[in-house]
């Protein structure tokens, strides 16, 4: 029943999502599939800030209270906007023998991930230790108790942490099992968010192929469900993409609507983990150079979206007295040593074909021999993949308890999803023909 | 694109995709084992095989202590306090790993409830109300109650 319960709660979170876009009319020429790609992590930033929203204004989380609103919101945008809700056609599709191959193949990895989620309780440390500690907490408090911060020692931000608050409110009691669905619910998104802009630039098969890589590379696999579940760097890594083809969405339209999205989305990426601030800031940079470039000076206010979530955590943190606790648990050092520790590990992890299969040995080949083709869409993600790297080595080069065999294979997956679309970008044009032909 | 740099390519993106299909292939026979391993046995069970006396401890301070007290945990296994903080609240944990810091803080007995675990150790002003034996791992481990 839990699990029953838990899937409804997911698909609620997306269909909020949805009725969010819809309402506003964003993503309207992006396909229904990008749209319900985009819709889970929105829903699941609509219901962290109700539920934070409620604890500020002492309204109980219960149930009733929780799903009230957003019935409400439903009704008023099912009745305004209903001609714009369809589903898409997929008496249309006809898949060929091979495509029907990849798919397979990516429904098989997919109930792998569901199964494994649900075979035992969650059990990595960063989830238990970091993030459901406060989940549950906040539940069985009822609240955001400001206190539990420094008695927990913790000073992450909310995210991951309120949606799992959510998932038990919606239970009515902690199940520390059925909450790895939610992990299992962004590896689906990511992959559709994947296969859905994949589809769209270059055809369905080689969506499904790309698609198909994606979902069976073992750390994402892993981190959807399987024990090394840390519950949210998989999510930090679907906040990333999405931004990220937002942010290209923009660059195409330079519409305001676009790059509110884009803003809720930053905001999301930067309390969904501590990685997500730099992330969120060169993904934004890029933003904002282009609406410089544009002189699209009237949608500087429109960044306000972004900072917001972000501002008002260090507000909170700072009346409630919530102490700093990452940055003096991780001192600044240095030594020849810890650099070429961290160098040496982050290089074996790329090779590691255990977790990534080519992934990374494809990423800096294809750089060398492609570059970046000259597309500014490249160039941009080259810079934020780049640069993020370089804030993790320089983590490690100067930062206390802080090294790559501990890390690395998760702060990878932060960026991984921006290098899959990057090879299958320039995968497409170089001619291996025997998978691009007839695509369209 | 260059001659030879292509072909190159290929061959590692055609290597890639077998080890994706290797990789399904590989998932789904682990199934059947991971079945057999983990779905006839019960949720303590399963808790009890991955987090050993860091489940097991824990459940047995929240036993022998009432809700919402606080616990000064003496243990030099940092997962019996992570793990035990998450399981075990509303009841909290303070954790000291070291003999000196423990001395200090029995010395003034601000705390109602202590939990020693694998320490043998007596404590002035405190008397043992309860006492472990982990089945898992032959550890011992005791309660203390202000006197």
């Amino acid at each position: 029943m839990n699990i029953v319960i838990v899937l409804l709660t997911i698909i609620f979170i997306t269909v909020i999502g949805f009725a969010f876009l819809k309402c506003f009319g964003l993503l309207t020429k992006n396909g229904t599939l990008f749209s319900l790609a985009c819709s889970y992590g929105l829903g699941v930033g609509l219901v962290t800030i109700q539920l934070f929203l409620y604890s500020r204004v002492q309204i109980p989380w219960q149930r009733e209270l929780l799903l009230f609103p957003w019935f409400l919101f439903l009704g008023v945008v099912l009745i305004i906007k209903h001609k714009e809700f369809k589903l898409p056609d997929f008496k249309k599709v006809a898949l060929s023998k091979w495509e029907l191959v990849l798919l397979t193949g990516i429904i098989i990895s997919a109930g792998y991930v569901f199964f494994e989620a649900l075979l035992r309780p969650v059990n990595t440390w960063d989830a238990w230790s970091t993030w459901l500690v406060e989940s549950k907490i906040f539940f069985l408090d009822g609240k955001v108790n400001a206190e539990i911060f420094n008695y927990l020692q913790s000073d992450y931000p909310l995210l991951p942490k309120l949606l799992g608050s959510f998932i038990y409110s919606m239970l009515g009691h902690i199940d520390d099992t059925v909450i790895l669905l939610t992990s299992f619910a962004y590896y689906s998104f990511l992959a559709l968010l994947f296969f859905s802009i994949i589809k769209k630039k270059f055809g369905t098969k080689y969506a499904l192929l790309f698609t198909f890589l994606l979902v069976t590379t073992q750390n994402f696999v892993r981190h959807g469900g399987r024990i090394e579940a840390g519950l949210s760097d998989l999510p930090l890594g679907y906040y990333a993409f999405a931004s990220y083809l937002l942010l290209l969405e923009y660059r195409l339209t330079s519409k305001a609507k676009n790059f509110f999205l884009l803003n809720v989305f930053l905001g999301m990426t930067m309390i969904t983990k501590f990685e997500g601030i730099p992330l969120s800031l060169l993904i934004g940079f890029c933003a904002f150079i282009y609406m410089v470039q544009m002189r699209l000076h009237k949608h500087i206010p429109l960044i306000f979206f972004w900072f917001l979530p972000f501002v008002d955590w260090q507000l909170y943190r700072k009346v409630n007295d919530v102490g700093a606790n990452y940055f003096p648990g991780h001192q600044t050092v240095f030594s020849l040593q810890k650099t070429t520790n961290a160098l040496i590990g982050t290089f074996k992890e790329m090779i590691n074909i255990k977790s990534w299969n080519l992934l990374w040995i494809m990423y800096f080949y294809a750089l060398f021999i492609f570059g970046a083709k000259k597309l500014t869409e490249l160039k941009i993600l080259h810079f934020v993949v780049l640069m993020q790297l370089t804030v993790y080595m320089f983590m490690y080069f100067f930062t206390a308890n802080n090294a790559p065999n501990s890390s690395i294979e998760r702060l990878l997956l932060h960026i991984a999803p921006l290098v899959f679309y990057y090879l299958a970008v320039v995968t497409y044009s170089p001619g291996i023909n025997f998978l691009t032909n007839k695509t369209k | 694109m260059r001659i030879g740099t292509g072909g190159m390519y290929k061959t590692l993106f055609i290597f890639w995709i077998a080890l994706a299909f290797f990789a399904v292939g590989y998932n789904t026979l682990k199934i059947i084992p991971e079945i057999r391993e983990w779905v006839p046995i019960s949720d303590k069970q399963k808790r009890e095989k991955i987090f050993a006396d860091g489940y097991t401890f824990p459940s047995f301070i929240a036993s022998s202590t009432p809700e919402n007290s606080t616990t000064l945990l003496f243990a030099k296994d940092g997962m019996i306090f992570y793990y035990g903080r998450y399981l075990i609240y509303p009841r909290r944990l303070v954790w000291v790993n070291g003999e000196k810091k423990f001395s200090e803080l029995t010395k003034n007995k601000k705390y109602t409830y202590i939990a020693s675990y694998d320490n043998q150790t007596e404590i002035n002003g405190y008397k043992k109300t309860a006492t472990f034996s982990s089945k898992i791992t032959g550890k011992k481990g005791a309660i203390y109650q202000k006197q």
